[in-house]
């Protein structure tokens, strides 16, 4: 088990940067998700702490040691593929086996038992003479688990483990997965594009985009507190309400003239209000100064998504699933200030006071 | 007319020309192995014997057993180093960069040669008085200047599985470039994290997942090897004495040079046996393939 840190990381080809002079630091035992759209570097990020990509920047340190020049066979960490990277030829025990018969970390007669024991971990102990391709895709991607268990490396390294499996195993590969990294206790990174994974699983999440990092913290930071327009759009479905407007006399005003909430920001001529659509309260009409237009409610069986017509301006919140709204219905909306947050419009950059 | 006589008539075409071009020569060849068979008696095909050119093939005729040793040293050898080549050079090309492709096209071009042709080229170059080899070997290895190549039976067979080797090379590297391509390079990768070096990568995820297409090749290979005749009669004609006499060439000389079309119909016949083997786990690696 080991710390992992990135000193100043760059990874181009040619032209493309696809990881822009990142620093990072993983502490040991911390389960660290890299968060962001497709094409944002984080997977890129990871198979340099791997090996399997060569920075063309910078320094990775796994523990105490500077790992640049060693193969990904020396750096001792395990890795779970987006695909599995299962051995189609080998039965899952030998699949599970590999690491320890390579490396021979353990001596030969003790590998059935660790195979069995890594197997019955992810419960799979009655597939073990099966070939992958007779499994299906959640126990492929057990067998990949397992082998990425069965010996204790520095780090375990998973790149969109979940992503190829259907939307219920997902929850239930989840859960297993947490209970997991709680049990072995083992310096994780795990990449991902799904916001929930990222939520529910991290200790920390970095949130990245365009090759950086744009935002380092826990899931609570990083939902109740965003760092900038990206993270604040990112994190949170539906996304957050982006409401262009300005600030006068310490009250936000929307493009069409409505005072939506209180600020603390000095006047400023432009400038952008984030609001969860979960944190903006309908009420009668008339009894706060903001009123809008339905413009479209769906019932989603948990709650009722609105879709609201805010002077030119779109914004969706969610209500009480009891509650009917006819369309083209008027109705009050009330914002509370301390669920707001300002942005600067260019820079996307939060504005604090 | 009913739907089921028209698909037969539709087929039928195809049959008759099939029955035809390859069948009936099958069948025929199978009957004059029987007979004596001479091109050169009045009679053809003369009296019936059994299977006595079989029998006589087998156990009078060094000759015969001659150009089986020849066949035999010759497909094992072009088979080897073809495959064994064609690895290596797929291997280097596959992960390369942009030069690949224009490197590939080049790669296709001796395949694109009739093996007759590259057998004159290579008479040619190993002609002891102008050929490009003797002048090459002269300048660089002064002794190996007069060797005559094609006159020493050993050397002779040498020029024969060099040729074709050089001539198969390009296309078996690009099927094995495409079998390459097929392996998932996670698989790779995960081996490389979970502890395996170069060599160890090749040996337990590489070529365990490349087997289907090397078997494929190797038997590929194995069938054309065995059938050799243009190249060998161009290069040396068998020579010099039957050092060079592979069974086509065998029975090419026996059959139409010196007409006893009988006897060469038994060796061909004979040769039938291993393309059979070969054949059929061929058409079984391929269709099983198709199936899944």
């Amino acid at each position: 088990m080991a710390s992992i840190r990135l000193k100043n990381i760059t990874k181009r080809w040619g032209d493309f940067v696809a990881v822009d002079n990142q620093s990072l630091d993983i502490e040991d035992q911390e389960f660290l998700v890299l968060l962001g759209p497709s094409g944002c570097g984080k997977t890129t990020t990871m198979r340099m702490i791997a090996g399997l990509e060569e920075p063309t920047e910078g320094e990775v340190w796994i523990g105490d040691r500077m790992v640049n020049d060693e193969l990904p066979k020396d750096r001792d960490v395990a890795m779970v593929f987006q695909n599995y990277g299962l051995y189609p030829h080998m039965s899952v025990f030998d699949n599970i086996a590999y690491p320890l018969k390579i490396r021979k970390s353990a001596p030969k007669a003790r590998i059935p038992e660790l195979v069995r024991k890594a197997a019955d971990r992810v419960e799979l102990l009655q597939f073990l003479e099966r070939r992958p391709r007779e499994l299906s895709g959640g126990q492929r991607q057990r067998v990949a688990l397992a082998r990425a268990i069965v010996r204790e490396p520095q780090a375990f390294l998973m790149d969109e483990p979940l992503s190829n499996l259907d939307a219920k195993l997902r929850v239930t590969m989840r859960a297993e997965l947490k209970h997991l990294s709680h049990e072995l206790q083992i310096t994780t990174v795990y990449v991902t594009h799904d916001q929930i994974e990222a939520m529910t699983l991290a200790d920390r999440i970095g949130v990245m985009n365009d090759g950086r990092i744009r935002q380092l913290g826990t899931p609570d930071e990083i939902y109740n507190d965003p760092a900038n327009i990206f993270v604040a759009d990112f994190i949170g479905s539906p996304s957050m309400n982006l409401i262009q407007g300005a600030v006068d006399r310490n009250c936000f005003v929307t493009a069409g003239g409505q005072q939506l909430t209180e600020t603390p920001a000095s006047d400023l001529d432009r400038a952008v209000l984030g609001v969860r659509a979960e944190d903006i309260a309908v009420v009668r009409l008339g009894s706060t100064d903001v009123d809008a237009r339905v413009y479209a409610a769906e019932n989603t069986g948990e709650n009722v998504v609105l879709t609201l017509q805010l002077g030119e301006q779109r914004i969706t919140c969610k209500e009480d699933r009891y509650l009917k709204f006819s369309i083209n219905e008027r109705i009050g909306l009330r914002f509370d200030s301390s669920k707001t947050y300002l942005f600067e419009p260019d820079s996307g950059a939060r504005i604090r006071q | 007319m009913r739907d089921n006589t028209l698909k037969y008539l539709l087929v039928m075409p195809a049959v008759v020309i099939v029955f035809a071009t390859a069948i009936w020569p099958l069948i025929q060849s199978f009957r004059y192995s029987l007979f004596q068979g001479r091109l050169t008696r009045p009679g053809f095909p003369q009296g019936y014997i059994g299977f006595e050119n079989y029998t006589w093939a087998v156990s009078q005729e060094p000759a015969f057993w001659n150009s089986v040793i020849v066949t035999g040293v010759y497909t094992l050898l072009t088979v080897a180093l073809t495959v064994l080549l064609s690895l290596g050079l797929a291997l280097l090309l596959v992960p390369g960069g942009r030069f690949r492709m224009s490197i590939q096209t080049i790669l296709i071009l001796p395949f694109a040669m009739s093996p007759a042709l590259i057998g004159v080229s290579f008479r040619f170059m190993f002609n002891p008085e102008f050929g490009l080899f003797d002048a090459f070997f002269g300048l660089l290895i002064p002794p190996l200047a007069d060797i005559s190549w094609l006159s020493d039976p050993i050397l002779a067979f040498a020029v024969c599985v060099m040729a074709d080797v050089w001539g198969w090379i390009p296309f078996l590297t690009l099927v094995l470039i495409g079998g390459l391509a097929a392996v998932p390079s996670e698989t790779i990768e995960a081996a490389q994290v979970d502890g395996a070096g170069g060599w160890q990568v090749f040996r337990d995820i590489t070529l365990p997942q490349l087997a289907p297409v090397l078997a494929v090749v190797i038997i590929l290979k194995s069938i054309f090897s065995l059938k050799t005749f243009d190249q060998v009669y161009m290069l040396t004609n068998g020579g010099p004495g039957t050092a060079t006499q592979t069974l086509s060439h065998y029975v090419y000389f026996n059959g139409l040079k010196y007409g006893q079309l009988g006897y060469a119909a038994s060796v061909a016949w004979l040769m039938v046996i291993p393309m059979i083997f070969l054949t059929y786990a061929y058409a079984k690696l391929v269709f099983r393939k198709a199936q899944q």
